[in-house]
């Protein structure tokens, strides 16, 4: 009766029935209503109110979705866009649909076919279409954001049929649905980006003008539509109530961005925030044993470690000296500093992503066994070097300041000084990526969810290896070898094979690479037990806001 | 007067001239690339995303052709695109400053409110225990790390107490305005908005208080010893002699003459304040231009970095001209001298 639409009150002809449907309209129907009304607001999450999430301003610049890339805003790329393919929570080997209900790869793995969902709305009513794919996608690549280099070796998405969209690779990339993944390769609704100003030609890095309008107005088919961005202060987001999905648990959410971590503490521990994104290990740590708040831990596949270089110190030209400095780090001890923030790795490829070492085969201390390989490089007595860190840094919520002065520690107990040398991120980070560095502790991020953002790099004559480290193919006969390892797991489809390329070449990238990997990060997040039940985690998105169950 | 004035602005103009070369000459000498070091790991192995970044903030030309560009889209109000926001550093100014301006604005009033009773308290009651106890209450002012009492402020008045609200300008959800001024407090007078007037009052006292804190301790003093100063000279002696009540003595002829030294620090502590607060905005979660300023300076956003420099400079000369004219105001031996 409530919902029918069609039939008012109003307007009823005068007979026996409508005198009685009356009657049941003037009392029944009222006191129904307050109840439902009642029960309404009682089953509404957080009793109607917004859910209000507290995180850091971090890097966010901008909300265009063809050329955000920042980690603050793949929650709201999530939120507000879709990809064609994504990640189910934290089940990170395995893509499922999103804009594309099916697809097909050839068996060459060059060709990819894409069948979109033709139920998939953009926030105003409007289907999503292959020419809406076909414009993002070239955007996406033309604009030369921070993020174009995702779709390297593209060499062609168009529309191949109704709702359906084909990409032609020009090399094997075994993970390219799992770049696909990322909300920076967003659907946006192209006629609006275009009538705004937006372009998807090949000068598109100069012609393009749409940014501005896309920062204040979301154009996609996520289940939530951008309200209002007050920068430095809040983003609210609001239900889109023409979501194709099922749709958002809440009517509202607000982003405050709060970039103290115990300011982030006192608003959750007050009911003034419902999830603090940034807690720090401490304060994390504190929060456990509140009994309004619960912590979760995402890995944040964001490994720490700590590199040298080949060329600039005559001791580190000498691989025996590379064993000492791997064998004398105390990584059991780091897990006191890092406490939930971090978790073991077993090499550079962070352990929840397929092809990763596991942590159990990671590195591990022998005082023995570094202050032997001290002495077989002819410095018994140790030797001194210098390692450079971010001073205003932190590998995602773990100090960086505290991380160099524990290693220094541990390798001064074999004769090694290290002179530790902070340093601004900016300027470490132009100086590191110039090949300057001495030796260095820093963190690789998280591009997407893949093997291939870590090890090819990571692996002799990779951009990081070759270029930040000195360390080529040519430096030794294994360095070779992990070479050819890491060139043909990116040639493998087959995942099982594939993933024995992987696991060998960082197993020798462990003995013979100039790094050691110190600890995967992870995120901690708290969230108020008596507003939320359950939250879909993930390292990218930090959470799906379309996912929250509210208690 | 006027002549005077805008003689002051007209100098101006060298002034920025000079202030542009300088912090142009400095941002540049720091051994940071602001490209390599605002995009990700992968970008910045990619030649063709550097270039496309290095083209548009003009950092393939020569440094002098950077410099010659950057001042003459200045006289254009032209300040260039921020690295870090990729907006226009006007319009990012236009969205900070406001925040600071307001903030600095009730903290300066506030510290005014108290300091100036405070000083001519205790000059009054020079070695009693009123006195003592201002004076020491001002040194705990001044010296008190102003981030730990604003942690403290916030956990002892918003998360204990619940008396003040959290974080931020305004409530959650709470839409700004219509921006007029960018100040909420007037842009919701002007648009009739009471709710968000009380609710911008109720966010704005902590951090003006916590900011205040600095300026109420050293004005406090200040105002004690120019009222020192002048409470044992002749003139007042004879108002008294004539009957005159202390009160009238005190505000009506000493104060006016003890009052220039105060103003001039007075300006001082303004112009501080507007500069901005890093960490009083961080932990109160202001958006103003201190917040602006450091990620500026982390991310070697030059644009942004001489942008903010260029604005301070400004607020400073322009406090300092408000005050040398208040000066003349107060003080008619000035106001001849100008003249």
């Amino acid at each position: 009766m409530f919902r029918n639409g069609n039939k008012g009150i109003i307007g009823a002809e005068i007979s026996r029935r409508s005198l009685l449907a009356r009657a049941v309209a003037t009392t029944v129907f009222p006191a129904l209503l307050s109840m439902t009304g009642r029960a309404r607001a009682q089953s509404a999450p957080l009793g109607g109110k917004p859910l209000i999430v507290v995180m850091k301003t971090g890097s966010l610049r901008t909300l265009d979705p063809n050329n955000a890339y920042e980690a603050e805003w793949f929650i709201f790329g999530k939120a507000l866009y879709s990809q064609l393919v994504t990640l189910r929570g934290s089940t990170l080997d395995q893509v499922v649909g999103g804009l594309a209900s099916t697809w097909d790869v050839s068996s060459d793995g060059l060709t990819y076919v894409f069948n979109l969902n033709p139920n998939a709305r953009f926030s105003d009513g409007a289907p999503v279409t292959a020419d809406d794919l076909v414009f993002s996608f070239n955007r996406f690549i033309r604009l030369k954001g921070p993020g174009s280099w995702l779709l390297d070796g593209v060499k062609s998405v168009e529309k191949s049929g109704q709702n359906q969209v084909k990409i032609t690779l020009s090399e094997i990339n075994v993970d390219f649905l799992q770049i696909l993944t990322t909300p920076s390769l967003n659907i946006g609704q192209a006629a609006p980006i275009k009538a705004n100003g937006g372009s998807d030609a090949e000068n598109a890095s100069e012609s393009d003008t749409a940014r501005a309008w896309l920062d204040d107005h979301s154009v996609g088919s996520g289940p939530f539509i951008l309200d209002r961005w007050t920068r430095g202060s809040e983003l609210v987001l609001k239900r889109n109530p023409n979501f194709w999905g099922p749709p958002a648990p809440v009517d509202t959410v607000i982003c405050k961005f709060v970039d103290d971590p115990n300011i982030q503490r006192s608003m959750l521990l007050a009911g003034d925030a419902h999830i603090a994104v940034n807690l720090s290990p401490d304060i994390a740590s504190d929060l456990s044993g509140e009994s309004t708040v619960q912590v979760h831990q995402i890995p944040a596949l964001a490994p720490a470690y700590f590199g040298w270089s080949a060329d600039k110190n005559p001791a580190l030209r000498d691989p025996k000296i590379w064993d000492a400095l791997k064998y004398a780090i105390d990584y059991e001890g780091l897990a006191q500093i890092y406490l939930g923030g971090g978790q073991k790795t077993g090499s550079i490829v962070p352990p929840s992503l397929a092809g990763a070492l596991p942590a159990d085969q990671a590195m591990k201390e022998n005082l023995d066994r570094a202050k032997a390989a001290l002495a077989a490089a002819g410095h018994p007595d140790g030797f001194t070097m210098t390692a450079s860190y971010a001073s205003d840094g932190s590998y995602t919520t773990v100090p960086a300041p505290i991380v160099a002065q524990k290693v220094a520690a541990d390798l001064s107990r074999i004769g090694i000084t290290v002179n530790l040398n902070p340093m601004l991120f900016a300027q470490m980070l132009t100086d590191y990526r110039g090949g300057n560095q001495e030796a260095i502790f820093h963190w690789w991020s998280s591009d997407y969810v893949g093997w291939t953002d870590y090890l090819p790099l990571f692996a002799p004559g990779g951009g990081v290896a070759k270029k930040r480290h000195q360390w080529d193919v040519s430096a030794s006969p294994e360095a070779q070898k992990i070479a050819d390892l890491v060139g043909k797991a990116k040639q493998t489809l087959a995942l099982d094979a594939q993933y024995a390329l992987t696991k060998e070449a960082q197993s020798l990238i462990n003995q013979h690479g100039p790094y050691a990997f110190l600890f995967e990060t992870n995120y901690q997040l708290g969230v108020r037990k008596d507003a939320i039940k359950s939250l879909e985690l993930n390292p990218v998105w930090y959470f799906d806001l379309g996912s929250i169950e509210f208690a | 007067m006027w002549t005077f004035a805008l003689r002051r602005l007209l100098l101006l103009i060298p002034t920025l001239i000079g202030i542009t070369l300088v912090t142009f000459a400095v941002t540049r000498s720091i051994p940071t690339d602001p490209v390599i070091a605002t995009i990700g790991e992968q970008a910045a192995e990619h030649p063709e995303i550097v270039a496309v970044y290095r083209k548009t903030w003009g950092l393939d030309e020569p440094l002098p052709i950077q410099y010659l560009t950057y001042v003459r889209r200045l006289f254009i109000g032209d300040m260039g695109l921020s690295i870090f926001t990729h907006r226009p550093v006007v319009q990012d100014l236009a969205d900070y400053l406001p925040a600071t301006i307001e903030l600095a604005t009730v903290a300066i009033l506030i510290s005014i409110l108290f300091s100036l009773p405070l000083g001519i308290i205790a000059a009054r009651l020079r070695g009693g225990l009123l006195d003592i106890a201002i004076r020491a209450v001002t040194t705990i002012g001044v010296s008190m790390p102003i981030f730990w009492l604003a942690l403290a402020a916030i956990n002892v008045f918003y998360f204990h107490l619940r008396i003040v609200p959290g974080q931020g300008r305004l409530d959650s959800g709470l839409a700004p305005p219509p921006s007029v001024t960018g100040l909420y407090v007037i842009d919701g007078l002007l648009a009739g908005d009471l709710t968000v007037v009380a609710n911008a009052l109720s966010h704005i006292v902590l951090p003006a208080l916590v900011l205040a804190t600095w300026s109420i301790g050293l004005l406090t003093r200040i105002m004690r010893t120019s009222m020192l100063a002048v409470l044992h000279q002749d003139f007042l002696r004879t108002v008294r002699s004539k009957g005159g009540r202390e009160f009238y003595v005190l505000t009506r002829h000493a104060l006016g003459n003890a009052i220039l030294p105060v103003v001039t620090v007075m300006g001082l502590a303004f112009g501080d304040l507007l500069a901005g607060s890093v960490m009083t905005e961080t932990i109160f979660g202001w958006p103003g231009i201190g917040r602006y300023a450091y990620s500026a300076a982390a991310h070697a956003d030059f644009p942004a970095i001489m942008g903010v420099t260029i604005v301070v400079a400004l607020v400073y000369t322009i406090v300092n001209l408000a005050v040398d004219l208040f000066y003349a105001v107060i003080d008619p031996r000035i106001r001849a001298a100008m003249a």
